[in-house]
């Protein structure tokens, strides 16, 4: 009768046979199938899973039993509005799904995966509530460990074994609620993809400077002056007068007047161009061929910058203690 | 001729017929007709019938709890159910012989 004829479920025909129902009044779709369940559990164990062979498929038995019953082919042949169509879209597109053996076996091992779902749902919930409406600190799908865990971990135990209690209920009856799970689940999937998104925040560093483009993968600096000569300890701002500090190390320098470190201090390299070129890595050249005369910069830097920690007076750049261009090894501090 | 077909009008009495005797649930029912020979009759069709027969009061129903799997219910006949299966029984073999007579014997109608 069905060529497509395969191991469909007795609950899955159930559920198909008063889907294709659904236009009566449900007291007396529920009367119909009253006998069903029983008639096709008898069915599936004499003939082993083969119920649409024997029955036809689902629409068909639906529509004969109409039809023997006396109640007509269909009150609303097509039901109206957009949820209805989109229903009979949906139960005809997992009709042919079901045809597809790999997504049988997907929907047979599904229900196991549920309880996981109920739970991840329920954390979810609370860490997007902790971080909205209480400032959990978070990174990605993890809290921060700190004092707001208190307030995390009780709320998430509450909202697990909320979201756990209204899964097992299993099918909601009552129409409404069923849309609030509905959405309380859609909410769920979106929280969730924005959570994981969510970058985390460093405590520590590089605020206000932006290492993107050519420059990120630059870690040291090297400056030479129109001479090309190489220069040392050299402080070098951006255009609004921040320090710039690049990635890859912190190595700081105090100021002479012992008021503080900076950070943007160049080259970093402990010992200079010479040391890294003894011990084979990359290396800057010694010199650079001298510029001629004449203006090289197209524009003004800054008059002068805030000096990185503590207020100065002088308008200058501050030197840092050992800035001598005769010594070629400054130590870093650390 | 497809025989689903003129059972259609006589399922009724068919099925009136299998519970006369004995109660039973619908997949018996069902059993007990393809046992006397109506074997082109769809599972649906019975459970629709029993249901309509039901609804009109011919058939009276009681449900019997399992142990083991869901819950049956029978259906059993009743005086109404006995009165429509005899005035149906009288119809159906007055029928019978004039569809009988018609087809085996034309020459004898006429004299």
């Amino acid at each position: 009768m069905n060529a497509t004829t395969h191991g469909i479920s007795p609950q899955q025909y159930l559920d198909r046979v008063r889907a294709a129902l659904s236009d009566l009044p449900a007291d007396e779709r529920e009367e119909l199938l009253e006998d069903l369940p029983a008639h096709l559990a008898d069915v599936e164990s004499e003939l082993d899973g083969a119920l649409e062979q024997r029955l036809g498929s689902p629409e068909e038995y639906a529509a004969e039993l109409r039809q023997s019953a006396g109640i007509g082919p269909s009150r609303k042949r097509v039901p109206v509005g957009l949820t209805a169509r989109a229903n009979r879209r949906i139960a005809a597109f997992s009709a042919e799904l079901d045809d597809i053996p790999l997504w049988r076996r997907f929907r047979a091992f599904a229900p196991q995966l549920l309880p996981g779902w109920w739970v991840l749902r329920g954390y979810v919930l609370a860490l997007a509530a902790c971080s909205i409406f209480g400032g959990l600190d978070i990174s990605g799908l993890t809290p921060k460990l700190n004092g707001d865990l208190l307030l995390f971990i009780p709320l998430a135990v509450a909202l697990i074994w909320a979201s756990v209690w209204i899964g097992q209920r299993g099918r909601e009856s009552n129409p409404w609620r069923r849309r609030g799970i509905y959405g309380i689940n859609i909410l769920t999937v979106i929280l969730f993809f924005s959570l994981a998104s969510h970058q985390p925040s460093y405590g520590v560093g590089y605020s206000g400077s932006e290492y993107a483009g050519p420059l990120a993968s630059v870690t040291d600096v090297y400056a030479y002056d129109s001479e090309g000569k190489p220069l040392r300890g050299v402080q070098l701002f951006d255009q609004y007068g921040n320090p710039i500090v690049l990635p890859g190390g912190y190595y700081v320098r105090d100021y002479a007047d012992g008021t503080g470190q900076a950070e943007n201090v160049y080259p970093r390299g402990p010992h200079g161009p010479t040391y890294r070129d003894e011990h084979g890595l990359p290396s800057p050249p010694a010199t650079v061929a001298p510029l001629a005369p004449g203006d090289a910069i197209p524009g003004d830097p800054p008059a002068s910058v805030t000096p990185p920690a503590g207020a100065s007076p002088s308008p200058s750049v501050r030197p840092t203690p050992s800035a001598s261009p005769s010594t070629p090894t400054p130590a870093p501090s650390r | 001729m497809d025989t689903t077909q003129l059972l259609k009008g006589v399922l009724d009495l068919a099925v009136l017929a299998v519970v006369r005797d004995a109660d039973g649930y619908g997949y018996d029912i069902v059993r007990r007709l393809r046992a006397a020979g109506i074997t082109d009759v769809g599972d649906a069709s019975v459970y629709g019938t029993l249901r309509r027969l039901y609804q009109a009061g011919c058939l009276s129903s009681y449900v019997v709890p399992s142990d083991e799997g869901p819950h049956r219910k029978y259906y059993g006949i009743n005086d109404s159910g006995r009165a429509q299966l005899d005035t149906s029984t009288k119809t159906w073999r007055a029928f019978a012989r004039t569809m009988g007579d018609l087809v085996s014997a034309p020459g004898e109608a006429v004299a």
